[in-house]
């Protein structure tokens, strides 16, 4: 069904993701390191993070 | 319990809340069950196929984002709302490229594609990869409980990828669906790839209503892109066996989900939620029609296909009666030219002068291959009418291959042939069947074959006994068998490729009533040969 090439690669792929899930599980969950916004005006645009990248290119 | 200085009752299992609409549970489940039920369904069909496990994979991702967005909806935890809003992205694009690849492999003829393509595939998952964990990913949580978390710019790059993943999937379908030749693969590649484009396009609906900040209602929506899939995938399995998935089987796969859909009307309150179902509801209903209308279509051509044949099989029998009747006649009159000749070449009419005997010793040989010819047609005609009738008696096969061989010895002379005939001594080669057919129909024609088959060299014909069976085997240094010529070497009429080239008089039916009479005797016959130009062995293998 699929050669030794396409196995690894999809070991690799799949497992990175995992580790990455698990990476982000471990903060979030268990070191609960993340930011509560109080007040709606602190809320950051994810627009503003291209513009500045698009700004300093 | 409080959570997001708001009021929440805890989540039973992270998705069952009070604090949830029903009609999300409803909007979230069916979606779930229905794309659970057909990535199941195609995988148990056939767990040996590329294609299958692909849609597995895609409708095990849709199943997963549905879940984990269920939980986003019920768990007042802050940490799961930051975790699970941060775990349905790669989920999510993990639907857009699983889709791809399965779109790839249709259009690759359900085989799988290169490496390099599902590298290229992978690659917008590597700043995914890198920063989910980061609070590029998932800012924050939202000051407003109702709203969770806030989406990075990781999502927003997602977004865009997901869109990309739609446009290159739609332009594959549609490139599958121009280039791919088989008119078969080609409407499969069209159904699977408007059922893949709209479960896509549909599911970003959802995306929209965040990036434009539309009613959050709509992004319900996004979910009945599954339903659409599973009806085009359904019907694809109906009309065309795609995933290998039996007919009656993806029936009821539709009418469970024309069901689930309906009842979602009786369900919820939300006025566009019905509208949504309303319109969901009448597509599946038209796709079942469809689909009932291709299988009563294949019911009618069944009944047609079963007229036709027996249509044929009275033409065959008026033919074969024809063909009787015809080589009857011919018979009668070859016998009596025969019978004519004989008497000019013995000379019971006269002297004849020295210049026609030739002649008439060819017309005499012409006359009596032409008689041999026309009584295999009939022999064949009578094997295949089950009219040849046996009389069995015990024999010595042996002394029987040694008439055959002495007979033939003359014709191989004629070529410079060696002919010889070696049998395995102190074994018993006594056996009981009708002797005049195997020497005429099975022995004779064998070696008559390997002698007209082999330009120069030798025929070595063999005998003896292996338990309770006598193997009788003639092996000839001639032309041989190609593996093209193998397949229909003992068939009705089968000749080799290139066969009539080196004897003129083949008929094709030789082979045929040897193998008819072998088997009547409860014996085998094959042939073995290492290619053309290779010389060949026919082995016959008959009880004692």
């Amino acid at each position: 069904m699929l050669d030794r090439k396409s196995k690894i690669f999809f070991s690799i792929f799949f497992g990175l993701i995992l580790i990455s899930v698990a990476v982000t599980y471990y903060r979030l969950e268990i070191l609960e390191d993340f930011h509560a916004f109080t007040e709606d005006e602190d809320i950051p645009r994810a627009v503003d993070f291209y513009l500045n990248l698009v700004d300093q290119l | 319990m409080t959570e997001f200085g708001c009021e929440w009752d805890a989540a039973q299992f992270l998705i069952f809340s009070s604090n949830v609409d029903p009609l999300v549970y409803y909007s979230h489940l069916g979606p779930m069950i229905a794309a659970l039920l057909l990535g199941i369904f195609v995988l148990l069909n056939n767990r040996k196929a590329l294609v299958n496990w692909a849609l597995f994979f895609v409708t095990l991702m849709f199943a997963a984002w549905t879940y984990f967005d269920l939980i986003l909806w019920a768990s007042p935890t802050p940490q799961d709302v930051m975790f699970f809003w941060s775990a349905i992205i790669p989920v999510e694009m993990l639907i857009y490229a699983g889709s791809l690849y399965l779109v790839y492999l249709f259009t690759n003829g359900q085989k799988d594609i290169s490496l390099t393509k599902k590298i290229l595939i992978a690659i917008p998952f590597i700043p995914l990869i890198l920063l989910l964990h980061t609070s590029y990913t998932v800012t924050g949580l939202s000051p407003d409980c109702d709203e969770g978390a806030i989406e990075g710019p990781v999502i927003q790059y997602m977004y865009l990828f997901e869109f990309v993943y739609i446009i290159w999937t739609a332009l594959l379908a549609t490139r599958g669906v121009m280039l791919l030749k088989n008119i078969t693969e080609r409407k499969q590649m069209l159904f699977v790839g408007i059922g893949v484009v709209l479960l896509l396009l549909v599911f970003s609906l959802g995306n929209i209503t965040l990036v434009f900040s539309l009613d959050p209602a709509w992004e319900q929506y996004k979910l009945f892109g599954m339903p659409i899939f599973v009806a085009f995938i359904a019907y694809s399995i109906v009309k065309f066996r795609t995933f290998n998935a039996k007919v009656m089987a993806a029936q009821a796969l539709v009418v469970a989900l024309a069901i689930a859909v309906l009842s979602l009307l009786f369900l919820q309150t939300i006025p566009n939620i019905r509208i949504i179902a309303g319109i969901t509801f009448i597509f599946v209903c038209v796709l079942g029609y469809l689909l009932i209308r291709s299988v009563k279509r294949e019911v009618q051509q069944r009944e047609h296909i079963e007229v036709l044949a027996k249509e044929l099989a009275e033409t065959n029998d008026r033919q074969e009666t024809l063909i009787h009747f015809i080589g009857h006649e011919v018979k009668g009159s070859l016998a009596k030219d025969i019978g004519a000749f004989a008497s000019l070449s013995e000379g019971d009419l006269g002297v004849l002068p020295e210049t026609a005997k030739p002649f008439v010793a060819h017309a005499l040989a012409e006359s009596r291959q032409s008689a041999g010819s026309v009584e295999n047609i009939l022999k064949a005609a009578n094997l295949k009418k089950g009219t040849v009738t046996y009389t069995k008696e015990p024999f010595d096969l042996k002394a029987l291959i040694v008439g055959a061989v002495e007979k033939a010895k003359p014709v191989a002379e004629e070529k410079n042939l060696f002919l010889s005939f070696v049998a395995a001594e102190g074994a018993s080669y006594q056996m009981t069947g009708d002797k005049g057919q195997i020497n005429d129909h099975v022995l004779r024609n064998l070696i008559d074959n390997a002698i007209n088959y082999t330009p120069a060299g030798s025929v070595a014909v063999s005998l003896k006994r292996d338990g309770t069976k006598i193997v009788f085997a003639v092996k000839d240094s001639g032309v041989g068998i190609t593996e093209e010529d193998k397949e229909r070497l003992f068939t009705e009429g089968g000749h080799g490729k290139d066969s009539q080239t080196v004897n003129v008089h083949s008929t094709g039916y030789g082979l045929y009533i040897a193998k008819q009479i072998t088997e009547a005797h409860g014996g085998t016959i094959r042939a073995e040969s290492e290619g053309a130009g290779k010389g060949s062995t026919f082995i016959v293998e008959l009880p004692v």
